[in-house]
């Protein structure tokens, strides 16, 4: 070690030698022996109902070794979620989004996966669509989340316990002292609507998960900022306790906030589970 | 269905002889990280537009995702681990490291091949060239400025006598 005082020169990046010599290991660059490769069967439709899943011909394909809905995940939590645990890991009964998962099909290659994936074949009756806030807060409005939900991680207190008659998710009021006093005494009060831009960071490392869940428990190697918070939601969705759960996270290719809370682990781990063999959910920028 | 023909290929790989069997839809990156197990090659995009992919053909730059590996018969390819020689860094490595042009360094590998092909072709860039020739591969960390800065700086070392 140095005397010299670290404040007031530049200090070599640790890290900077692996980067440049291609030596640094993402989870992106993980593989293990036997390890199968998960494609997902996406949503096609923003709001509907799910009346069937076609899995023979993606069973049929060469390489294809098995095809995985929620149908299949028998006794496991089914969804996951940090605030209120309402993402379902495969879609159950309808689907709330264009690309919401509806099956994951694993293939000893990610061409073999993605040949399946292209097989099945999924009925949908629609439903209407709420695809602005204006319409989905309108008087009989179709329900998006008719469901009751429990609450997520224990360190938030949100919960639906109770069936909504509305599709109103949330709602926080912030405010001291004494407002109306304050409002009625100002010079100028300036009201505001704010109404946030779809946005999306693209971190130039794919959302990946590589998961291996077996007697012992469950280990998942992923590209993730809140590895504490992807290993609550996979304890739940197993029903294991926290020690069976190991989450590693390694180098991250970016994450810009993008790769906070769960992503593709419970994929990567149901589909594990499903097959016995590691499976490595890497999802493509499509 | 009929199964798909395999193809042999016998590309020099960082100075390295392979004889591969491949499938005709396997690409060069995936042939690079999953046949040869070297990851240092990233992919992101897919569809040719990050350029993280970025690895030497024969001299040029390609990007790995949309190139097919059946094609590297009898080529000679370079990636970002065929750049040091030995432990000794090339000088536009170095000067990555110097300019503190990587950050979470998924890109790098990518700016790192360019950024060689560049200075092959071009051994005293001007600072639009760099951004000209860099244009084709995106970094979401750094804003671009360090690693131009590395190129440059790169270009001024191996200019200098030695």
């Amino acid at each position: 070690m140095t005397d010299a005082p670290a404040v007031g020169q530049s200090t070599a990046r640790s890290d900077a030698r692996s980067k440049v010599t291609g030596e640094a290991r993402y989870a992106f660059d993980h593989a293990v022996p036997d390890m199968l490769f998960g494609a997902v069967v996406r949503s096609t439709r923003p709001h509907a109902t799910i009346e069937e899943i076609e899995k023979d011909q993606a069973l049929a394909i060469e390489g294809v070794a098995g095809v995985v809905t929620a149908q299949d995940l028998g006794d496991l939590f089914p969804r996951f979620g940090h605030l209120i645990a309402d993402h379902p890991i495969l879609a159950i009964d309808k689907v709330n989004y264009m690309g919401e998962p509806v099956a994951l099909v694993l293939g000893e290659t990610i061409h073999a996966a993605s040949d399946g994936a292209d097989a099945v074949v999924v009925r949908y009756s629609d439903l209407p669509v709420m695809a602005d806030m204006e319409t989905a807060l309108a008087e009989g409005a179709t329900l998006i989340h008719p469901a009751t939900y429990p609450k997520g991680d224990s360190a938030f207190e949100e919960a639906i316990t109770e069936p909504r008659d509305d599709n109103v998710a949330h709602e926080a009021s912030l405010e001291w002292g004494d407002v109306d006093a304050a409002l009625a005494d100002a010079a100028v009060v300036v009201e505001t609507t704010v109404k946030y831009p779809k946005l999306y960071a693209y971190a130039m490392e794919p959302y990946n998960a590589l998961s291996t869940v077996n007697e012992e428990g469950l280990e998942v190697i992923t590209t993730a900022q809140h590895p504490f918070m992807v290993r609550d939601d996979l304890a739940r969705i197993f029903s294991i306790p926290l020690s069976k759960v190991r989450v590693r996270s390694p180098l991250l290719g970016g994450g810009y906030g993008s790769k906070s809370y769960t992503k593709v682990e419970p994929l990567a781990s149901v589909g594990s589970w499903y097959s016995g063999r590691p499976v490595k959910v890497a999802l493509s920028a499509e | 269905m009929t199964a798909e023909t395999s193809i042999e290929i016998r590309p020099v790989v960082n100075g390295m002889s392979h004889t591969s069997i491949v499938k005709p839809r396997v690409t060069v990156a995936e042939y690079l990280r999953d046949y040869l197990g070297l990851t240092g090659t990233k992919t992101s995009c897919e569809v040719e537009v990050c350029g993280v992919c970025s690895v030497i053909v024969d001299g040029l730059p390609v990007s790995g995702c949309a190139a097919l590996a059946a094609d590297l018969d009898g080529k000679t390819v370079t990636t970002v681990e065929g750049l040091a020689t030995g432990d000794t860094l090339s000088h536009l490595q170095q000067a990555f490291i110097e300019t503190f042009a990587t950050q979470c360094g998924f890109c790098t590998p990518g700016f790192l091949v360019m950024g060689t092909a560049l200075l092959a072709a071009n051994p005293q860039p001007s600072r639009d060239d760099v951004m000209e020739y860099l244009e084709g591969n995106i970094c979401r960390c750094t804003g671009y400025r360090p690693i131009i800065e590395a190129v440059l700086l790169a270009a001024e070392r191996m200019a200098a006598p030695q």
